[in-house]
């Protein structure tokens, strides 16, 4: 099983769209406060909802295109047949494979929200913009670039997942370095100036994505890659709306119900607003919210594991 | 079904019909079809494109689930995964990992079986060097050739130095050596009680190599014998002659022309393109010209043959020459010369070791 998240993990971080989704994020984060800072106070605010919106957004798309990847494109291409041949258990193949997207999916989101963190710094002051925090992110997935481009011409090794790894890497140097120094660049204490409650909203917004990836593995298993991005963007934008569409009916029809209890209300997992005004989402939330994750993940995964078992592999 | 020490894969009243999205049948893609295997012996599946082989193939891998009928591998049913260990396979299409090396490759599915690391790393060093890719270092599947992705395709499928192994058209996309080297292959594993089991359509391939065989066509078995029985054309005779004088054949035609009562068809033998192929190349080779593919590689990978042989795993090409290489006449001769084993023979005793830790069958 080791072996199979392991190999589905480094599959997954050498496709290049893993590579350019997760800078395209990075980048979009550190620009977002050059372009956001003169907004009459509410700078911060823009900052977070956008920073996470493209957490979000990003995380969707990666997780699932790895899932297709990872499962339809292996049952298209025949690289499962291969696999399943040898003794292998159905069942522990698709949690191997879940687990394995798992793993990159909690990388993007640790390297995202650190970005976001880094950017919400930049504007924390009226008018003015933190050129240490904004320039070492901004500079961060270049060099990582660069060293990797260094160590692919002279050492033959993989381009692609080395970036991905070093930008992991150097985000989190430039983010410790910044966190030990003021605007003005003298030293200070370790992340004075970083906003640590956003990490429950980058938690929770965790748990979404990795709601969502179950939900595209267990498509996967039987559909195609197009019919998987689609449903699972229905998915995300019904969920987000589940109040709305079925929550207000839920008492009096059926339908509503079961539509309730079926598609994962994502409201739980955006909670960004919380943080308006100063104030800060409670532990309470990230483990009720937690709980929830999980119960789901692990209903929609049995799911996944059956639908699987009785698949044919042509 | 027990498995009994005889039959290690067996088929009876297999039926496959593909269903659309409804539930609809949609094609019919084996129609009752029965078969056995013997332990050690090289059995091929005949037959045209979509007559059932590679359907057939993954039925008794337990991929696809039969409509009807029965599967017995290694006594087990086909979706058994235990009984896995014990086969190896290779897929029609060289299905692999694009983005992972060659030896990432061998180092996956070896991981697979649960063998040790250092196990491992010899195994995988053996198969790169016996299908000729030791030295693609760090270029990955993607950038392969279809021949270089099959020859990896052949190593994996021999990584766990299977009991069974399935090879579905395990020729397709081979240059000549390639498929010299494969076909070699086959016959040593069946030679040391490994059980063959191959698709193809190319029939000259399987003609070389098969014991017995089935012909597939629209989703049963047309024809089913062993190789000489179903060839073998009874009432006609062929006389290989060698090193007459052109007096000494008008002798021989005047006798076969007298008992005929009708005048003998006479020809000259010719070589086959095969080995003119050969020839050519290791010409080409000895002239010092390179390629960026798939290296000849060696016969056998070590831990596939005898501890006192493993020295021995020379180059392919060199080995096929030598082994097709026309015998001297007794004139030309040199009465001086030591008695050299037959080429076969040396590949034999390479591979005593191919079943160290499990024996050969042959011998039980």
């Amino acid at each position: 099983m080791i072996a199979i998240a392991w190999l589905t993990a480094l599959e997954t971080v050498r496709q290049p769209i893993c590579l350019i989704l997760t800078t395209s994020a990075v980048l979009f984060i550190g620009v977002l406060p050059l372009v956001v800072n003169y907004t009459f106070g509410e700078t911060g605010k823009v900052i977070r909802d956008s920073g996470l919106a493209v957490f979000l957004l990003m995380g969707v798309l990666l997780s699932t295109y790895a899932a297709c990847l990872s499962i339809t494109r292996e049952m298209k291409s025949g690289t499962i047949s291969a696999v399943l041949s040898k003794p292998v258990n159905r069942t522990l193949f698709l949690l191997a494979k879940f687990a394995g997207i798992t793993g990159i999916i909690l990388l993007y989101c640790l390297l995202v929200a650190v970005a976001v963190i880094m950017s919400e710094r930049t504007v924390s002051e009226l008018y003015e913009i933190d050129f240490y925090s904004a320039g070492s992110l901004l500079v961060a997935p270049f060099v990582a670039y660069l060293i990797a481009g260094l160590i692919n011409y002279f050492s033959d090794r993989n381009f692609v997942s080395n970036a991905f790894a070093l930008q992991f890497i150097v985000v989190m140097l430039a983010f410790v370095w910044t966190g030990f120094v003021d605007r003005t660049g003298a030293m200070q204490a370790f992340g004075l100036l970083y906003n640590w409650k956003l990490i429950p909203a980058a938690m929770l917004l965790t748990m979404a994505l990795l709601t969502l990836l179950a939900i595209a593995v267990t498509l996967a298993t039987r559909l195609d890659a197009v019919p998987t991005l689609v449903i699972c963007s229905v998915v995300l934008m019904v969920g987000l709306l589940s109040d709305y569409f079925f929550g207000r009916h839920a008492e009096t029809w059926w339908w509503a119900e079961i539509g309730y209890a079926v598609i994962p209300n994502w409201q739980h997992f955006w909670v960004v607003d919380g943080l308006t005004g100063g104030g800060e989402i409670q532990w309470s939330v990230v483990w009720a919210t937690g709980r929830y994750a999980l119960l789901y993940t692990t209903g929609v995964l049995c799911l996944a594991v059956s639908l699987f078992n009785f698949s044919e592999i042509k | 079904m027990e498995e009994t020490s005889d039959i290690v894969l067996s088929v009876e009243g297999l039926h496959k019909v593909f269903k659309d999205f409804w539930g609809r049948p949609r094609a019919k893609a084996v129609n009752g079809i029965d078969f056995e295997v013997k332990r050690g012996e090289v059995f091929g599946l005949l037959g045209p494109n979509g007559s059932g082989k590679s359907t057939t193939i993954k039925m008794l891998l337990g991929l696809l689930h039969p409509t009807r009928g029965k599967i017995h591998v290694l006594g087990k049913p086909p979706r058994d995964v235990q009984s896995k260990v014990r086969i190896g396979y290779l897929p029609e299409e060289s299905y692999l990992y694009p983005y992972l090396t060659a030896r990432e490759t061998l180092d996956f599915y070896g991981r697979l079986f649960d063998l040790s690391g250092p196990e491992r790393r010899q195994r995988i060093d053996q198969l790169l060097e016996m299908v000729g890719l030791q030295h693609t270092g760090r270029r990955t599947i993607k950038e392969f050739s279809k021949g270089m992705a099959r020859r990896i395709g052949l190593a994996q499928a021999l990584i766990n130095n299977p009991e069974i192994v399935i090879l579905d058209e395990p020729t397709s996309g081979l240059d000549p050596i390639g498929t010299r080297q494969v076909k070699d292959l086959i016959q040593t594993l069946a030679e040391r009680g490994k059980t063959v089991f191959l698709s193809s359509h190319l029939l000259a391939d399987v003609e070389d190599v098969c014991d017995r065989i089935a012909i597939l066509y629209a989703g049963q078995v047309q024809a089913e014998g062993s190789i000489v029985d179903l060839l073998q054309v009874d009432e006609h005779y062929l006389v290989p002659l060698s090193g007459l004088t052109p007096d000494q054949l008008q002798n021989v035609l005047r006798v076969l022309r007298e008992t005929l009562g009708a005048e003998p068809e006479l020809e000259h033998p010719r070589r086959n393109l095969e080995q003119f192929f050969m020839e050519v190349i290791s010409k080409a080779r000895a002239s010092g010209g390179e390629i960026s593919g798939a290296g000849a590689g060696k016969q056998v990978a070590d831990y596939l043959q005898g501890a006192e042989e493993t020295s021995g795993g020379g180059d392919v090409l060199e080995e096929i020459l030598k082994e097709r290489a026309p015998e001297p006449s007794p004139a030309a001769a040199d009465p001086a010369s030591e008695p050299v084993a037959p080429a076969g023979e040396d590949l034999d005793g390479r591979i005593d070791q191919l079943l160290g830790d499990q024996g050969d069958p042959k011998d039980e």
